[in-house]
C-alpha cells in the first residue's frame, strides 16, 4: 500500500468511538451565531442589520473580494444582535447573532434543482462561489479559488481527500458512507469545472468499507480510481497525499498547483454537490462530537453558527470533562468555554474528561521532531531559533512552510509545545517582514 | 649580537612598510562623525531607526538625521552633538512610554498552558484573560526593554518613568498594542481600550471605561469624548488639568501628575532654562 515517504507517526485512532453512529441531522437550535470569518481570506462583509427578518440561505454578509465567501442564514429568524468578538484563532470579527423562528423557510426560488452537466466550468464555479463553499478538511480555503488554477499552470489530477487522518474524527468517513452517491457526482462536478480527466478518490486502510462503497461508486468512470493508503499521520495533508499517490513533490513555498494536482475534501465535494445540483447554500456540515467525556459520541449534521453548548448538551457530557478541543487532536484548539459556535472549518468535538497534562522540559537535542516531521523540517532548529529571537532566520529554516499538524509536538519526549511555538513564529515572520519592505 | 642586528633591521623594514602604507591606503574619516559618535550614549538600542550609534553618527554629519534623533540621550546629547556640528539644537520634548490598561483585576477564562509569553498567548483565543483586548501580563513588554524601565508588578508592567527613555520597544512588541509613547506634559490618560458597552465591561473589569460620558460633561476644554463606549483624549486639546481623572467613576482615567512630580520629570524644564544653561 500506498504512504508517504519521510516522516510521520501513528497516534491511537479511537474512531471507533463514533465511527457507527450514522450521520444524523440535528433540530434547529434557537440561537445562531455566524462569524463573517469562517474562511481563509478576506472577511465578508455584514449586509444585515439588527431586527431584519431573514428567510434560511438568504446571504447575511456578502465576499469582500476574491479570496472571500458569502455568508448564509442557516434558517429562518430574526437577527437579534450583530457583535464583535473574537474567532479561535484570536481575531476579532463581527458575529451575526440569529433567533430561530422555527418555521424554516426558504428564500424564494433559492433550491433550484441544476443539471449539473448542463453548466460549463465558469457557471460552476460562480454557484459554487455564491452558495459560500470553501474547503470542508479544516482549512476553510475558498473552493472557488482552488478550482481556478492559474493558466500557465495545467492540472491534471484532482484528487479527492477521505483520508481522515486525525484521530478521533469520523465526519469525513460517514460522509462517505452515507452519501457515497453525492460524493461521486460532487467529485464528477468539480472534475468539470477543472476541465481534468482523471481524478483518485484517497482513503486510509483502516476505513475499508468507505473505500468499497466509493470503489463501487466510480467504478463505472474510467478517469476515477480508488486508491487504498497505509494509515500514518499526516496523510491527509495536501502535499503529503500529493506525494503518496502520485509520488510528485511539492517544493516548499509551491502549491499543489505547481505539480498540476488539486486536493479537495469529500466533505468539500458533498457541499458542491448541494450547492450545484440543489442550489443549497453551505449551511450545514458534518460533525463528530465525541471523546471519552461524551455519553453518546455521534456524527451529525449541523446548521453553521449552532453553539457547542447545544451539541454536548444533546449527545450528554460528563461532568468530569475537563477539556473541549474543536477540530482533532493533534491539530485542534482547546475551547476557552462551550460557548463558541461551529463554523464552516470545523470538523469535530471532543471532550476528554482526562488531561494528561505534562510540563514541557528543555530540548534534549534527541532530533525525535526532525524524524517525524513529513516535510523534513527542522522543528528542534527552528524553535532553538524562535526563543533566541532570530527572525532573520526563520526564512532559511523553513519556519514558514510548516503546517502545523502537530507530529513534532507529538513525538516530542521533553513534551515541548514545538508548534505553539512555530505558530508565533510566523506571525512574528510576518510583522518583521512588512517592517523591513516598509525600511525599503 | 646577530639576532639583535636582524631583528632590529627587521623592526625597521617592517616600520616603514607600515607608514608607507598608512600613508598610501589612507581611509579619511570625518572627525565629526568620532566625535559625535564619542557623545552618544553607546548602547546601540536603535531607537533612531538606524543600527546603532556610529551608524547614527555617520548620519547626523552626512546629514540624513535630525540633531535631535537620538531618543534615549535627550535634550542633553542633542546640545553636545549641535555644539560639534556648529548649528543651533531644537528643544526635544522628553517621551515615556504610557501603558493604557488598568484591568489588574481581570480574571482568567481559562487555564493556559502553553509558552508563557504574551504573543504565544494571543494566538489562543486572544489570551487567557476576560477582556479580549487588555494586558495578557506574560510581561514580553518587560523582556524587551533595554532600559530596565518595564517590571512585571503583580503580573502587570509598570512603567519606571525615569528610566524610560521611549525607544519604542515595548509598543512594537505588545501583541495587544497596549503601549504608547507620549510626551511627559501630557499627565492624563485612558487606561482602558475595551470599546465593549459598560454592562459588558463592567462583567469582568472593576477599572474598564464603561463609555458613562462623564469626563465628557466635565471637561472644560472639549478635550475628551466617548467614541464607541470608550474615553478618547484629543491630546491636542488637552491640559492635563485631571478634572475627568477626578470624575472617573472607575479610575479608568488616571493622571501621572504625582508619580512624576515624585520622579522630577514633571514640571517640565522650559526650554529657555536649558538654552540659559547652555
Amino acid at each position: 500500500m500506498k504512504t508517504f515517504s519521510h516522516g510521520g507517526v501513528y497516534p491511537p485512532e479511537m474512531k471507533h468511538l463514533s465511527k457507527d453512529v450514522a450521520l444524523e441531522k440535528i433540530a434547529m437550535p434557537k440561537t445562531l451565531i455566524l462569524p463573517v470569518l469562517q474562511h481563509i481570506g478576506s472577511p465578508a462583509k455584514s449586509i444585515v442589520s439588527v431586527g431584519d427578518l431573514v428567510k434560511k440561505g438568504q446571504v447575511l454578509a456578502e465576499a469582500s473580494g476574491y479570496v472571500s465567501v458569502p455568508v448564509h442564514a442557516p434558517t429562518s429568524g430574526e437577527v437579534s444582535a450583530i457583535v464583535q468578538r473574537a474567532i479561535v484563532s484570536g481575531k476579532v470579527c463581527d458575529h451575526i447573532v440569529i433567533e430561530a423562528d422555527g418555521q424554516e423557510e426558504w428564500l424564494d426560488g433559492i433550491l433550484e434543482k441544476r443539471e449539473w452537466q448542463s453548466l460549463d466550468g465558469e457557471e460552476i464555479k460562480e454557484i459554487i462561489k455564491n452558495c459560500g463553499v470553501v474547503g470542508l478538511g479544516g482549512a476553510a480555503f475558498p473552493t472557488h479559488v482552488k478550482l481556478s488554477p492559474p493558466e500557465d499552470k495545467p492540472i491534471d489530477v484532482l484528487i479527492l481527500n477521505g483520508v481522515e487522518c486525525e484521530p478521533y474524527m469520523t465526519c469525513d468517513y460517514r460522509v462517505m458512507i452515507d452519501r457515497t452517491k453525492a460524493v461521486a457526482i460532487g467529485l464528477r462536478i468539480m472534475m468539470k469545472a477543472l476541465g481534468v480527466e482523471k481524478a483518485i478518490i484517497g482513503v486510509e486502510a483502516n476505513k475499508p468499507d468507505a473505500f468499497e462503497k466509493m470503489r463501487d461508486a466510480v467504478w463505472s468512470d474510467s478517469g476515477i480510481t480508488a486508491e487504498m493508503l497505509k494509515v500514518k499521520y499526516p496523510q491527509g495533508a495536501e502535499k503529503q497525499l500529493i506525494e503518496a499517490l502520485l509520488g510528485r513533490e511539492v517544493s516548499p513555498g509551491k502549491l499543489p498547483f505547481d505539480v498540476g494536482v488539486v486536493v479537495q475534501n469529500v466533505g468539500t465535494a458533498l457541499a458542491v454537490y448541494e450547492a450545484v445540483c440543489e442550489g443549497k447554500p453551505l449551511i450545514e456540515r458534518a460533525v463528530t462530537v465525541t471523546g471519552e467525556g461524551v455519553e453518546k459520541p455521534a456524527n451529525l449534521v449541523v446548521p453553521i453558527g449552532t453553539s457547542v453548548a447545544d451539541l454536548l448538551l444533546r449527545q450528554g457530557v460528563d461532568r468530569k470533562t475537563k477539556k473541549l478541543v474543536m477540530g482533532g487532536p493533534m491539530m485542534g484548539i482547546a475551547l476557552p468555554s462551550a460557548d463558541i459556535p461551529v463554523v464552516k472549518g470545523t470538523s469535530g468535538i471532543l471532550a476528554f474528561n482526562k488531561t494528561v497534562l505534562h510540563r514541557p522540559g528543555p530540548c534534549i537535542r534527541c532530533g525525535k521532531c526532525i524524524e517525524v516531521c513529513p516535510l523534513h523540517g527542522m522543528a528542534a532548529e527552528m524553535v532553538a531559533a524562535i526563543e533566541a529571537g532570530q527572525v532573520e532566520k526563520y526564512e532559511h529554516l523553513h519556519v514558514l512552510d510548516c503546517v502545523e499538524c502537530g507530529t513534532c509536538t507529538f513525538a516530542c519526549p521533553s513534551h515541548r509545545s514545538l508548534v505553539h511555538y512555530i505558530k508565533r513564529a510566523k506571525a512574528e515572520y510576518m510583522a518583521w517582514k512588512s517592517e523591513q519592505s516598509k525600511k525599503k | 649580537m646577530p639576532a639583535i642586528i636582524i631583528l632590529c633591521s627587521l623592526g625597521l623594514l617592517f616600520g616603514v612598510g607600515l607608514f608607507i602604507a598608512s600613508r598610501v591606503f589612507k581611509v579619511y574619516v570625518d572627525p565629526r562623525v568620532v566625535s559625535v559618535e564619542h557623545v552618544l550614549p553607546g548602547a546601540n538600542c536603535g531607537a533612531c531607526g538606524l543600527a546603532g550609534c556610529s551608524s547614527f553618527a555617520k548620519a547626523i554629519v552626512h546629514g540624513s538625521a535630525e540633531i535631535t534623533g537620538c531618543i534615549p540621550g535627550g535634550e542633553a546629547v542633542a546640545h553636545l552633538v549641535a555644539d560639534i556640528m556648529g548649528v543651533e539644537a531644537k528643544t526635544v520634548e522628553k517621551d515615556v512610554a504610557v501603558m493604557m490598561c488598568h484591568g489588574r483585576d481581570v480574571q482568567d477564562r481559562f487555564e493556559y498552558d502553553g509558552i508563557k509569553t504574551c504573543a504565544a498567548a494571543n494566538l489562543i483565543h486572544g489570551g487567557p484573560k476576560e477582556c479580549s483586548v487588555g494586558c495578557i501580563g506574560y510581561g514580553d513588554c518587560a523582556a524587551a526593554c533595554s532600559f530596565d524601565a518595564i517590571h512585571m508588578v503583580d503580573g502587570f508592567p509598570v512603567v519606571d518613568e525615569s528610566k524610560c527613555t521611549a525607544c519604542g520597544k515595548c509598543v512594537a512588541v505588545c501583541p495587544k498594542r497596549l503601549f504608547k509613547t507620549l510626551p511627559v506634559a501630557k499627565l492624563v490618560h485612558v487606561g482602558c481600550v475595551n470599546c465593549e458597552s459598560g454592562k459588558l465591561v463592567r462583567r469582568y473589569c472593576k477599572a474598564g471605561c464603561i463609555g458613562c460620558k462623564k469626563c465628557e460633561t466635565s471637561c472644560k476644554f472639549d478635550a475628551i469624548h466617548v467614541v464607541n463606549n470608550l474615553a478618547v483624549i484629543d491630546y491636542e486639546k488637552c491640559v492635563s488639568c485631571g478634572i475627568c481623572a477626578k470624575e472617573c467613576p472607575t479610575g479608568a482615567i488616571f493622571s501621572q501628575r504625582e508619580v512624576r512630580k515624585a520622579a522630577g520629570l514633571w514640571p517640565v524644564k522650559k526650554s529657555k532654562e536649558a538654552q540659559a544653561q547652555q
